[in-house]
């Protein structure tokens, strides 16, 4: 349906061929690879040529690259958001890439950038250096011995140090009875006391360490002049240090120009690394390589001759459609501009296999509408249409970005729709006449809820019976859900029946159908058992699935949930609002805030709940039924670029 | 005594849902804001420009205590007209769904996304996937919540 046709190929060229090759279809972008040794015994297999050595000197400069990113990234002028997301990212072409590949002189910006930052990380070490002798000298500041008079001299050594003033008592007690120690107080910082020792340098380890076990800690300073001459000088240096550093950063910042083309090298290096890595997927004989992988069908032509813009006709192409069963077929979703921004769903679920069936068309409508009914305020509605509208219209935005807003554009009709249906605009702020009052029509809204849920789930199950019938087991399709239709149906009509005046022959016919439909079910559930009562089990066991209908439908009552929760956030909002209203002019300031405040949170936490709790239904009750997934995606030939945007002309034309 | 009840009975019990339910749910999602809070703030210390990313993720079990707020108003809004006690009564039953499940709901709700948080440390793109599971667990409060706005406006 819209899964995109694919055709498997095997190719042979002259090994010469490879890598020109490669560089040609990374502009096709539109081929998928797979290892050629992928289902080979022991034997007879093809060695992968052998790529090592230039892979790891690509990763070592992809590293390089980065580090210089990431020194420049930050002197980087940001420019305003908006003017940010109108810009959009600078475009260049494959061809542009390799050229840059071939010739940037990174090594020489790579050198001057980490001897410029090598210089500004030595003068910060030595800046940190000279603040802390700063900080040493300061309480000394006002003292006027000079330093020189510290160290060794020709008979004597004189330091400074620090005593704590509780252990000034026993310092003194300790250091009486030396006749050739002369102490002299300095100075005093709270309980700090800066202390001045000289003693006989042949006495010298017996007085150090009398001294040491007094209490009394050397400081290491030194220098000219007295410790205020000292602290200038610091100043002075610090000063000089500062200025150095602010040159060297300015050396990086001169260089902030080559962030363009240093983007777009680490994007070229990115697919040289993508091509290293693929060839790890081919087989090379002496003088040919064997490549496989898949292709779209429609894009064979063009994929020829990509191949034939390097070979020439010296090559050996087989294309075979891709088998229908085969697990390892690449799957790309084919859908129209209005179905294909629901494709990320299916993508964050899992990629249908290729005999399965593409669930996005068919689940769309449902999200649409469900998130429509989550919503429902006219106000909210307007708010996200506006947004996406000026996204769309003036931003340049990437192709993901811009599917996500188109996803959430179209989705603001719907909320805008029933918005209209429940009378609600912005919490009831604006009287409306409703199709369906929330305060009043809770049970109306619960119905609802779950008869579009019946909707929903029996629609699910058409698609699974469509699938057997289409892989040619139409009694499949009447085991798996006819019967399922029957007992269902029959159950709900009949329940029906007692709540509602409907004549006696219906719920008569509607039991024996529910009765025929759960007996079948019982019989044919487990229809594959190899034992009768294995079969019966298993059957029982179906049945017993029931239940989960239950569960199922009640689940559907959070599409009334979350639009009364919503609806009643913003009517609480106005509440306040109006409260705030009666105090004045301060109240009506007050007001106007938390009026947008609230609102503002309550469409975020609405689209939010939406967003996920639609995705609830579409994964559990929906997919449930009949999805299975677990397809590979298809991937583009191409490394998804960060910093770029590729000039796509010449990637999809040949 | 009897004569205090009939007169202001009413009025007290219903004032009693209002206040659990806006203390109860608010407790249970102080704690989850809480709780996402310090993994989030763990998060920032390496990665500052996750902060936009992660705040959405501790923003998440903060919905309890709005929706035990509101319901706290809406009662709040009948208050103060002689209530009669069976009335009074019935409010204050309309509001323990929110109340209850707020609290537990948020506690819930605020270690799933702790969680969430981890797969946004170590695995940004997938971390949608860690949002979708912190709303799971919202459901239950929005049905606690609706239930309360029906048996309130039933009263």
């Amino acid at each position: 349906m819209a899964i995109e046709n694919m055709s498997r190929f095997q190719l042979y060229i002259f090994d010469k061929d490879r890598k020109p090759l490669l560089k040609r279809l990374q502009k096709f972008a539109d081929v998928h690879f797979v290892d050629v040794r992928r289902n080979a015994k022991d034997d007879d297999v093809l060695p992968a040529p052998d790529v090592s050595l230039e892979w790891q000197q690509n990763n070592e400069v992809i590293s390089k690259v980065q580090w210089m990113l990431q020194l420049l990234e930050p002197y980087k002028e940001k420019p305003g958001m908006i003017q940010g997301l109108k810009e959009g990212l600078p475009q260049a072409s494959l061809e542009q890439l390799y050229d840059l590949q071939e010739s940037y002189p990174w090594e020489e910006l790579y050198q001057y950038l980490q001897s410029a930052h090598q210089t500004g990380e030595d003068k910060k070490n030595q800046i940190a250096n000279r603040k802390q002798e700063m900080e040493e000298l300061q309480p000394v500041r006002a003292t006027d011995i000079p330093l020189e008079a510290l160290g060794e001299h020709r008979m004597t050594i004189t330091q400074w140090g620090t005593i704590q003033s509780k252990q000034l008592e026993a310092f003194e007690e300790q250091t009486k009875d030396e006749p050739y120690l002369v102490l002299e107080k300095i100075a005093e910082d709270g309980q700090t006391l800066y202390w001045q020792a000289s003693f006989l340098k042949e006495d010298r380890h017996r007085q150090e360490d009398l001294l040491r076990k007094a209490g009394f800690q050397p400081m290491q300073v030194q220098g000219e002049g007295t410790p205020a001459d000292r602290i200038r000088v610091l100043e002075e240096e610090i000063r000089q240090l500062e200025n150095d550093r602010e040159e060297a950063r300015n050396r990086i910042k001169s260089k902030l120009k080559e962030l363009p083309e240093l983007h777009a090298y680490f994007e070229a290096l990115q697919n040289r690394k993508l091509r290293l890595e693929t060839q790890g997927k081919f087989g090379q004989t002496a003088y040919t390589t064997s490549i496989e992988g898949y292709v779209p069908t429609v894009e064979i032509d063009r994929f020829k001759k990509a191949v034939e813009d390097v070979s020439g006709q010296a090559y050996v192409a087989d294309f075979t459609d891709a088998e229908r069963d085969n697990a390892e077929v690449p799957i790309r979703l084919k859908n129209n501009s209005l179905v294909s921004p629901f494709e990320s769903l299916t993508e964050m679920y899992a990629m249908p296999h290729y005999n399965e069936i593409d669930p996005t068309p068919l689940f769309a409508p449902f999200y649409w509408l469900f998130f429509g009914m989550m919503g429902a305020d006219i106000g909210y509605g307007i708010i996200l249409l506006a947004i996406t509208f000026v996204a769309l219209k003036f931003f340049n935005l990437t192709e993901g970005m811009r599917r996500f807003v188109k996803f959430f554009f179209y989705l603001s009709f719907a909320v805008i729709g029933w918005g209209v249906i429940y009378g609600s605009f912005l919490g009831g702020l604006v009287a409306m006449p409703a199709l369906i009052d929330m305060n009043k029509d809770f049970m109306v809204m619960l119905i609802l809820s779950v008869a579009l849920g019946l909707v929903h789930l029996f629609f699910a199950m058409a698609i699974k019976a469509y699938m057997s019938v289409r892989d040619g087991n139409p009694m499949d399709a009447f085991y798996d859900v006819g019967l399922w239709y029957m007992a269902l149906v029959g159950a709900i009509l009949w329940l029906l029946g007692s709540f509602l005046p409907l004549p006696a022959i219906v719920g008569k016919i509607a039991m024996v159908v529910m009765i025929i439909g759960m007996v079948g079910i019982v019989l044919f559930g487990a229809r594959d058992s190899e034992s009768i009562v294995g079969r019966l089990v298993g059957g029982l066991y179906e049945l017993y699935g029931i239940s989960s209908y239950i569960g199922d439908f009640v689940s559907y009552t959070r599409l009334m949930a979350l639009g009364l929760s919503s609806a009643f956030i913003g009517y609480a909002a106005n509440l306040i609002v109006g409260m705030l209203f009666q105090a004045g002019i301060i109240g009506y300031i007050l007001g106007f805030v938390v009026f947008l405040g609230f609102h503002f949170f309550n469409v975020f936490l609405t689209m939010l709940s939406g967003y996920v709790h639609t995705a609830r239904l579409t994964y559990v009750e929906f997919f449930g039924k009949f999805y299975e997934g677990g397809g590979v995606p298809f991937k583009k030939f191409v490394h998804p670029s960060k910093y770029i945007e590729y000039k796509t002309q010449e990637v999809t034309k040949s | 005594m009897m004569e205090f009840m009939t007169q202001y009975g009413g009025d007290i019990l219903a004032g009693l849902g209002a206040a659990l339910a806006v203390f109860l749910a608010g407790t249970g999602s102080a704690i989850g804001v809480g709780l996402a809070g310090e993994a989030a703030a763990g998060i920032v210390i390496d990665e500052p420009e996750k902060f936009g990313k992660s705040l959405v993720l501790q923003l998440l079990p903060g919905t309890q205590g709005l929706y035990g707020f509101i319901i706290g108003i809406l009662v709040m809004l009948r208050l103060g007209q002689a209530m009669p006690m069976e009335q009074g009564l019935n409010i204050l039953v309309a509001c323990l769904p929110i109340a209850v499940v707020g609290l537990t709901s948020g506690i819930a709700q605020g270690k799933t996304s702790v969680a969430g948080l981890n797969i946004l440390a170590k695995n940004e793109e997938q971390q949608t996937k860690g949002i979708i599971y912190a709303v799971m667990v919202e459901t239950y409060a929005i049905l606690a919540f609706v239930m309360s706005i029906i048996l309130l406006f039933a009263v």
